[in-house]
């Protein structure tokens, strides 16, 4: 009896003891499906895979795939509310819109997350150059460029002013990562324009051939990530918005390069075939794989059995296409079932992958066309009218829709204007292109209820989003926009 | 050594001389209060370890016991006797049920204690209050049974929604989940459906910090302690249980407009039918389909279990099997479940072993409720346009209807099928050991497992509008599994002593460690052009040309642990003063790296002043007249992600090419919400019980609580977990059983409780004053989620259009979200239940009720019915009411006039209601005529009814909701039943 009672009395000791011991081991839950901060950046390797992590903001719905793609041009006059709308948009695109309203938040969010992920790149990837510098390089550009481009859609949309030296409000620019105290105030938009450059002119020098392992033409390039060509595209882009004319034609001309406007099949095939690998055309593309990637156009494509559609083409855009304009068909198609669209013509331009109706198709976000656009433009801004006409009848040739006519040269601006919504009918410049014109938008006589305003002035202040309501609540420093 | 046992030798020798002189034989029988013989009773010599137990019959004859010898009955659940042997050579027993020690026991999941000696607020909920209650999952069976506890569901699916169970008032942002504790293991609170209520015995819900002190940092929600039947020593019992009965929906309460109506809507408006010929829209004025009558139905729900029971002085046992089945309103929707238990106990020398195990598979077909998609049956019920037809003059389903924008509700619920098997095992064993020598001193070791298994499919046929929707267009298969595994294992020192006659001592340390492993791993397959319904039915295909067939994969880890110490003592003087300490040290996986520990403490006191001896006067109708406090800080981990400590990098993927992006702001201070409680309580007893119960007054601070502290969103992120805000919780719990009449064999009796919990929240993250999240803000001094919205006042007369209140109280047309202001809160400050039971003999009818006053619900479901640019779908009456001419006074704006589906306060409803929870009448066979039969031991028969009854002034089909809107929510539904009861 006593041997036992010492055994008990021991075992329950040591019992206590070991479970005692192994208490820090067991607190010490590893997770296996996410990585710790040290773990994750070791080597170069890991920051190529930081670098995919900054464009997955980029396809979300909070950019590509919605807020600046295909909503630009729901809320402008390319595309017509239907009945049988379920009007999950209509407060932007019948332009009530408020602070609280999700889609305004969820492009802010967005961008700033693209650009926090960065800012991890650009900040600590120096440690790492050493390794192998092109690479390094590569990585760094991208980074770069990514940010500029995040700080220069911010701006177009809550920038108070689009004008290069403005000392309007702009948005903060931010070039740190993970700084919970982070309460930024507004830079103004001249400041704003200075670090896109700079990030875009830094971008430009990292991503030269001769300072890259991977470039245009090379094994392993993919028109999914940013190229230097399309550090070049976005130099123009900004330049346009900025109006520096001239910078705007030299890096459109660099951008440019040799490349020549697609035509034919080869320019229908980069719509639902996605086939745009050697298609100068696209310069750049965000990638959707998946439905669960998203849709970048659902308010607006038919998919299979033709169901839920909620945006037709307005007439007004149907009726700038000349006949035989193969943009016509490229983009849209006339529907063969009952329903409120029935019989009527529906954007199909991003139909799905291999002409699958599944809506799963990249967003060819930066394309060949617009850099002749933008050159021509600027040409005509700077008096080169030759040049310019020269460029719109390329674009125009291309597509089967004849050279311009002595009428619409005499009326340039408004042809650039014309050829800008019929090419990038439903990509979403639409909305800004009014607000660089300074044009209100007039809806057309389909703009019919459900749809419940047709007409925008060109001085609301609605073309200048609100800052979300989050944002403001969170952070003191900044200031809302006027008229919300 | 040698000396010693000479000695004992020598001693037993001079006994047993002394024996066969003067020893005798004693018998007799043992019996119970009804002269039923009490088998497995054991009789023994005091002092000594010679006895025997009783027979079959209840029957005993133990020899060679000296005269003046005291021997002593004791049986499992008896009341122990001590009888003086004298000059009796038949000494018959009589035995009482120790219904006192069972009736006045808390059980804290650690030890029992005596609920007279406790200051802790527990209350106990005895097993007979849900047996045999026609509702799959025991949590939604608590509702309105205990003062502090509020327990309301969100869906009337069989087996399926989650029950938000809240003990005294929410106290954290995040979850707030009691923690369950069956037979000493922890549970997860998601998995219920899967266990039979039936086997319970009775649940504890320990409520203060006192009660709760041994939790230490997962106590501050409140602990809900279940036991499971024991096997009671004596004749081995067989008892069967069966029902059987109807389920049906509750009435829908939002009128929507019928084919003639609905048409003359569209016409008036020029949408949909419009453009129809006059032949066609006479042809369609004709249908009127119903299509509430087409997913409802009325349900069966059945079930069956057979238990049996019994044991001797050492050893018993309970086991039982049952099966359930209950059909649910909707159709296609059921859940079939299997349950197996086997409790036994067995002790021997100074061991007791226990095992509790059961054994559960369910399964359950279910359907998409609570949201706003149109593929969801329930929603489509309402969308759908009264002049559309189900079937297509083939016979076929329709899919899709292009006038109301909707899919056929029947197209999901008959084509597509979603089903979820679940299998569960609890187990638990412990050893106990009384430590010779010391007398009082008890180790203990117990361990427990409670693993969770579910398979999750949901097949998408290609032909339904959601099939179609799948990546490839052609249906999807997705089939998940998920593991979920809980292990605690705790060994104790117990100490239990009394000093003299006045003071006794109850003490006992402890050491645990908990762990949950929940792994999760699932595919979805693409392309079910064939007839299978299996994988094996999938296309597998590539990206290019074709569908993009490619099946996705996913899978998860998670878990966390926590190692513990812990303490416990209370301490009595004289019976009527009580002191009662617990710590607890918590090391917890989910804290920060600087936060790994925490400590959690309580103090209570309680006091009898009714056994006082100035309280003598009053003792004839004043019987017990108890107070008692408590103090103490416990811990809420729930809302702690298992890795939110650290700063982590989630995969993603992008153009094919897998990436890591920063998922969190990391906090190494992250540690549990700490919650102070005090907590004051009266228990009274009045008349000999004709009226007792308590009244309890707690207040409970959580410090420390959880936030999503908001950043701004140029961080790249939009909030930070914080330990950073506070919330108080204060509350009264008043409840009372009465025995109103008893007269000549008739008995009515009353329970009733009412808790009023005043929720606030005292401050949130620095320098803020208010989160609006949606139509819900949380503000500083108003209770958690309280609802926001733009105050809707009516039509503008003049021109249809409608009109809100300006935060400076003004009137507008226009919407404005920075108009919001708050309006009730979503929670119910005012619930509880109340029973009226009626016996007469045999016949016993009880009606039970539950009440929830003073939430208000936002009915999202009227939304979707009444905004007036949904009108291609079918919508509410009330629009028929809508604002036609200058002049007209009416509460419906103009179906012209666009504003914002954003909520406003026109859809803010009172959430109150009563609700007739369970009504039951039963008969029980007279013994008398029992005994004819022989064969049956007892019989009763009953017929019962669920939710027969509710008030309430709520539009929706059913007030009872969990959340802060209510959409799309499958009805609770009412439960006709006749069931029967025999034993053998």
């Amino acid at each position: 009896m006593k041997i036992l009672k010492h055994s008990i009395k021991i075992t329950l000791i040591v019992l206590l003891f070991i479970a005692g011991s192994a208490c820090d081991r067991v607190l010490d839950v590893k997770p296996t499906d996410i990585l710790d901060q040290e773990k994750a950046l070791q080597n170069l390797d890991d920051y190529e895979a930081a670098l995919v992590g900054c464009y997955t903001p980029l396809r979300g719905a909070g950019y590509y795939g919605r807020a600046l793609y295909i909503l630009p041009d729901m809320m402008s006059d390319n595309l017509a509310e239907i009945t049988g709308s379920l009007g999950n948009y209509r407060e932007m695109t019948d332009w009530f819109f408020t602070p609280a309203t999700g889609e305004v938040s969820n492009f802010f969010i967005a961008a700033y997350t693209a650009i926090g992920r960065a800012n991890l790149i650009i900040n600590t990837i120096g440690k790492f150059e050493a390794t192998n510098q092109r690479k390094a390089n590569r990585i760094k550009g991208q980074a770069l460029a990514i940010r500029a481009m995040a700080h220069f859609d911010l701006l177009r949309i809550f920038g108070q002013s689009y004008e290069r030296n403005s000392s309007a409000l702009g948005v903060p620019i931010v070039k740190v990562f993970g700084q919970p105290s982070l309460k930024p105030k507004r830079n103004t938009v001249k400041e704003v324009y200075d670090a896109v450059f700079e990030d875009l002119l830094a971008a430009e020098e990292l991503l030269q051939p001769s300072n890259v392992d991977i470039s245009e033409g090379s094994t392993g390039f993919n028109k999914n990530f940013l190229s230097l060509r399309a550090v070049r595209f976005l130099l123009a882009r900004v330049s346009q918005y900025a109006e520096q004319w001239q910078d705007a034609v030299k890096y459109a001309t660099d951008a440019i390069g040799n490349l020549q406007p697609a035509t034919g099949a080869a320019y229908d095939g980069i719509w639902e075939n996605d086939n745009y690998a050697n298609v100068g055309e696209v310069i750049w593309a965000v990638r959707y794989n998946t439905i669960g990637e998203g849709r970048i156009a659902a308010p607006v494509t038919f998919f299979s059995g033709n169901y839920l559609i909620s945006f037709l083409p307005s007439q007004a855009l149907m009726s700038l296409y000349n006949t035989g304009d193969r943009r016509i068909n490229a983009f849209t198609r006339v529907l063969t079932t009952s329903g409120s669209a029935g019989g009527k013509r529906a954007v199909s331009k991003f139909l799905g992958r291999g002409g699958q109706p599944d809506g799963v198709v990249d967003a060819k976000a930066f394309r060949l066309s617009e850099l002749y656009l933008i050159r021509a433009e600027a040409n005509r801004r700077l008096g080169n009218n030759t040049d310019a006409v020269a460029d719109l009848n390329a674009v125009r040739n291309a597509r089967n829709a004849g050279a311009l006519s002595t009428a619409e040269q005499n009326d340039f601006f408004l042809a650039i204007e014309n050829e800008r919504r019929r090419e990038f009918a439903f990509e979403g410049h639409r909305w800004f292109d009014f607000r660089r014109y300074k044009k209100g938008i007039q809806r057309g006589t389909d703009c019919q209820p459900p749809a419940t305003a047709c007409s925008l002035p060109a001085d609301s202040p609605r073309f200048v989003w609100p800052i979300p309501q989050s944002e403001i609540l969170a952070n003191p420093n900044m200031e809302q926009n006027p008229g919300y | 050594m040698k000396k010693k046992i000479l000695v004992s030798l020598v001693l037993s020798f001079c006994i047993a001389f002394y024996a066969l002189a003067q020893n005798r034989e004693i018998s007799g029988k043992v019996t119970d209060t009804k002269g039923e013989g009490i088998p497995g009773v054991s009789v023994l010599i005091k002092g000594t370890t010679s006895g025997t137990a009783t027979d079959f019959e209840g029957k005993y004859k133990l020899a060679n016991v000296p005269a003046g010898a005291v021997l002593v009955y004791k049986g499992v659940g008896l009341v122990t006797q001590e009888i003086a042997v004298g000059t009796q050579s038949v000494i018959d027993v009589v035995m009482k049920e120790d219904v006192q020690t069972m009736q006045e026991v808390v059980v804290t999941g650690y030890a029992d204690k005596e609920a007279k000696t406790f200051a802790g607020a527990a209350s106990k909920i005895g097993g007979d209050r849900i047996e045999n209650v026609p509702i799959a999952t025991f949590d939604q069976l608590l509702q309105g049974q205990s003062p502090g506890l509020l327990v309301s569901s969100s869906s009337g699916m069989p087996g399926t929604g989650r029950t938000n169970v809240i003990i005294r008032g929410v106290g954290s942002f995040g979850n707030v989940d009691p923690l369950y504790v069956v037979d000493g293991v922890y549970v997860s609170a998601d998995y219920f459906a899967t266990l039979n209520p039936n086997d319970f015995e009775s649940m504890s819900v320990l409520k203060d910090a006192q009660a709760a002190s041994i939790y230490g940092a997962r106590g501050s929600n409140g602990v809900i302690v279940v036991t499971t039947k024991k096997g009671k020593a004596g004749k081995t019992q067989f008892n069967y249980n069966f029902q059987y009965g109807i389920t049906q929906a509750p009435q829908n309460r939002i009128p929507l407009m019928n084919t003639q109506e609905k048409i003359d809507l569209e016409l008036q408006q020029g949408i949909g039918v419009a453009s129809l010929s006059p032949d066609s829209l006479a042809r369609l004025r004709q249908v009127e389909t119903d299509w509430f009558n087409l997913v409802f139905r009325n349900g069966v729900t059945t079930s069956h279990q057979l238990d049996v029971q019994g044991g001797d002085d050492r050893t018993n046992f309970y086991i039982s099997g049952s099966y359930f089945k209950q059909e649910g309103t909707i159709r296609n929707t059921q859940l079939d479940r299997y349950t197996l238990r086997s409790n036994t106990t067995h002790s021997f020398n100074n061991f007791r072993i226990r095992t509790n195990i059961s054994i559960g598979h369910s399964i359950s077909n279910f359907t998409r409720e609570q949201d706003v998609f149109i593929g969801s049956p329930i929603n489509a019920i309402r969308w759908v346009n009264p002049y559309e037809m189900p079937y297509d003059s083939r016979g076929e389903i329709i899919q899709f209807f292009f006038n109301s924008q909707n899919p056929n509700p029947i197209g999901d619920l008959f084509m597509n099928k979603r089903e979820t098997r679940e299998t569960k095992i609890i187990g638990g064993a412990s050893l106990e050991y009384d430590i010779p020598n010391v007398k009082g001193l008890t180790a203990r070791t117990r361990w427990g497992i409670d693993y969770t298994q579910r398979e999750g499919s949901v097949f998408l046929d290609r032909r339904t509008y959601i099939g179609s929707q799948a990546q490839g267009g052609n249906g999807s298969l997705n089939q998940s599994i998920l593991k979920d595994a809980r292990l605690v294992g705790t060994t104790s020192l117990n100490y239990s002593k009394t000093f003299g006659q006045d003071h006794s001592i109850n003490a006992g340390v402890f050491y645990e460690l908990s762990y949950v492993d929940i792994r999760t791993f699932g595919a979805t397959a693409f392309g079910f052009t064939g007839r299978l319904q299996s994988f094996a039915g999938s296309t597998p295909g590539a990206q290019g040309a074709g569908p993009n067939y490619i099946p996705t994969v996913g899978g998860s880890f998670t878990g966390n642990a926590l190692s513990s110490y812990f303490f416990d003592a209370s301490y009595d003087f004289r019976k009527k003063y009580f002191i009662n300490i617990g710590a607890r040290r918590d090391g917890s996986s989910k804290f920060g790296a600087n936060r790994r520990f925490g400590n959690f403490y309580s103090v209570g006191a309680s006091w009898i002043i009714s056994d006082e001896d100035f309280m003598q006067s009053t003792s004839s109708w004043l019987n017990t007249l108890k107070l008692r406090a408590s103090v103490g800080t416990l811990g809420n981990q729930n809302p702690l992600g298992d890795f939110t400590r650290l700063a982590i990098f989630g995969n993603v993927t992008y153009a094919g090419v897998q990436g890591i992006a920063p998922s969190n702001v990391p906090n190494p201070d992250l540690q549990w919400e700490a919650s102070r409680k005090w907590n004051v309580a009266v228990d009274y007893d009045l008349f000999k019980g004709r009226i007792k119960g308590s009244i309890e007054f707690y207040d409970n601070l959580t410090k420390d609580a959880l936030l999503a502290t908001q950043l701004s969103r140029t961080t790249g992120f939009t909030s930070q977990v914080r330990n950073v805000a506070s919330i108080r919780n204060r509350g009264i719990e008043f409840s009372v059983s009465t025995r109103n009449v008893e007269y000549r064999g008739f008995r009515w009796t009353t329970d009733f409780n009412i808790t009023y919990n005043d929720n606030k929240i005292i401050s949130l993250s620095d320098g803020q004053t208010q989160i609006v999240d949606g139509f819900v803000v949380n503000k500083i001094g108003l209770p958690i989620r309280t609802l926001f919205a733009v105050p809707y006042v009516g039509v503008n007369p003049a021109n249809g259009d409608a009109l809100f209140r300006t935060i400076d109280g003004n009137l507008t047309n226009q919407y404005r979200p920075s108009d919001a202001r708050p309006f009730g809160p979503t929670i119910a400050p005012y619930f509880g239940g109340f029973t009226n039971t009626f016996t007469y003999k045999g016949i016993s009818l009880s009606a039970f009720f539950v009440y929830f006053y003073g939430n208000q619900i936002m009915n999202n479901d009227r939304i979707n019915v009444e905004y007036q640019t949904y009108i291609n779908a079918n919508v509410s009456r009330d629009l028929l009411r809508a604002w036609r001419y200058p002049g007209q006074i009416t509460d419906i704006p103009a179906l012209s006039y666009g504003y914002p589906q954003e909520p406003t306060s026109r859809y803010i409803e009172d959430g109150s209601f009563l609700r007739l929870r369970n009504i039951r009448l039963a008969y029980s066979v007279p013994e008398n005529v029992l005994k004819q039969a022989k064969l049956i031991r007892s019989a009763t028969f009953y017929l019962q009814g669920q939710n027969l009854l509710t008030f309430t002034k709520y539009l929706g089909q059913d007030p009872e909701t969990a959340n802060d809107f209510q959409q799309g929510q499958y009805p609770q539904p009412i439960i006709t039943t006749f069931g029967m009861t025999l034993g053998f």
